[in-house]
């Protein structure tokens, strides 16, 4: 228990999260994440449990114009604690590609550190990610998600999630997000649904094989 | 006696590898989505007819073949490849 409590006092503190950024070894895994205001698709291709090679293509909007990113990029899962009722994950990543922004290109690095605890009841995640480009606009944001399973689903039913996301972006349009919102997955297949406080639109997918 | 004692260990040696299932605890697995990593790898092991998951219970049931064994170590390799620990391997 006390582990448990130092783990998500440690995720609270910091800052954290996705979905496990790195699968099973030979894991490709296809995930977007969509609102109004931010898009982000990833393909991954975990070549060791602890490591990943990833394809990404981002677009936010900024007060200044729309952005968009496309790297390669790396995560790498840095800590795991695999105890009998959690699982606990410390991941980090870094790429660098070209940033599309008000006609031009330029080169941009984004880097980020997440976090996530789970049981089969309760769910906690947050994460940071920032991005430097040569010219046009750096940009942050942090993420923390807080989430409760009504039921304890078996490895073969249909898993459901109530969750509550926030988002802290002050560089984009949007600079704050609550959004609560759905999660179910069945298999290698997870959807994310749900609408934010101000009316925003959310829709996650990711699938696994 | 000592042919009694080597009749007794061939009787444990044989049935211990012709152990049908294997029963694996394992921490960490909470979330099926993210262990049906574990089913994948099992299923290519030729030995192996049917894997079970039990998220309740936290164990890996693994059927082998009739006649098929799969060690020790190539079932803590899938279980480490697929990012979990083993708490314990029981054959029965």
């Amino acid at each position: 228990m006390r582990k448990f409590i130092s783990v998500l006092f440690l995720l609270i503190s910091g800052l954290n999260v996705h979905a496990h950024l790195v699968a099973f070894q030979g894991a490709v895994g296809v995930m977007t994440w969509n609102q109004s205001f931010l898009t982000d698709d990833w393909i991954t291709y975990s070549f060791r449990p602890d490591a990943a090679f990833v394809a990404r293509i981002m677009r936010f909007d900024t007060p200044t114009g729309r952005v968009q990113f496309f790297a390669p990029q790396f995560d790498y899962l840095l800590k795991r604690w695999n105890e009998s009722n959690y699982q606990a994950n410390i991941y980090t990543y870094g790429a660098y590609g070209a940033l599309y922004f008000e006609n031009k290109t330029h080169g941009a690095g984004i880097a980020g550190v997440e976090a996530d605890a789970e049981s089969r009841k309760y769910f906690i995640s947050a994460k940071y990610e920032k991005m430097w480009a040569s010219l046009g606009p750096d940009f942050y944001h942090i993420e923390g998600r807080l989430g409760m399973a009504p039921y304890e689903a078996e490895f073969n039913e249909i898993a459901s999630w109530l969750m509550l996301q926030y988002q802290y972006n002050p560089s984009l349009m949007k600079q704050y997000s609550i959004t609560p919102l759905v999660r179910l997955f069945y298999k290698s297949v997870l959807l994310e649904t749900g609408v934010s406080t101000d009316g925003d639109w959310m829709l996650n997918f990711m699938f696994h094989f | 006696m000592k042919k009694a004692i080597a009749f007794l260990i061939f009787v444990c040696f044989s049935g211990f590898a012709n152990a049908k299932v294997v029963q694996v605890s394992v921490k960490g697995m909470v979330c099926a989505f993210c262990a049906q990593g574990i089913t994948k790898k099992f299923k290519v092991e030729s030995a192996v007819a049917k894997v079970d998951v039990s998220l309740e219970k936290k164990i890996v049931i693994i059927d082998l073949k009739d006649g098929q064994t799969l060690a020790d170590d190539k079932i803590t390799s899938i279980l480490t490849d697929s990012g979990y620990s083993i708490e314990k391997i029981e054959r029965h």
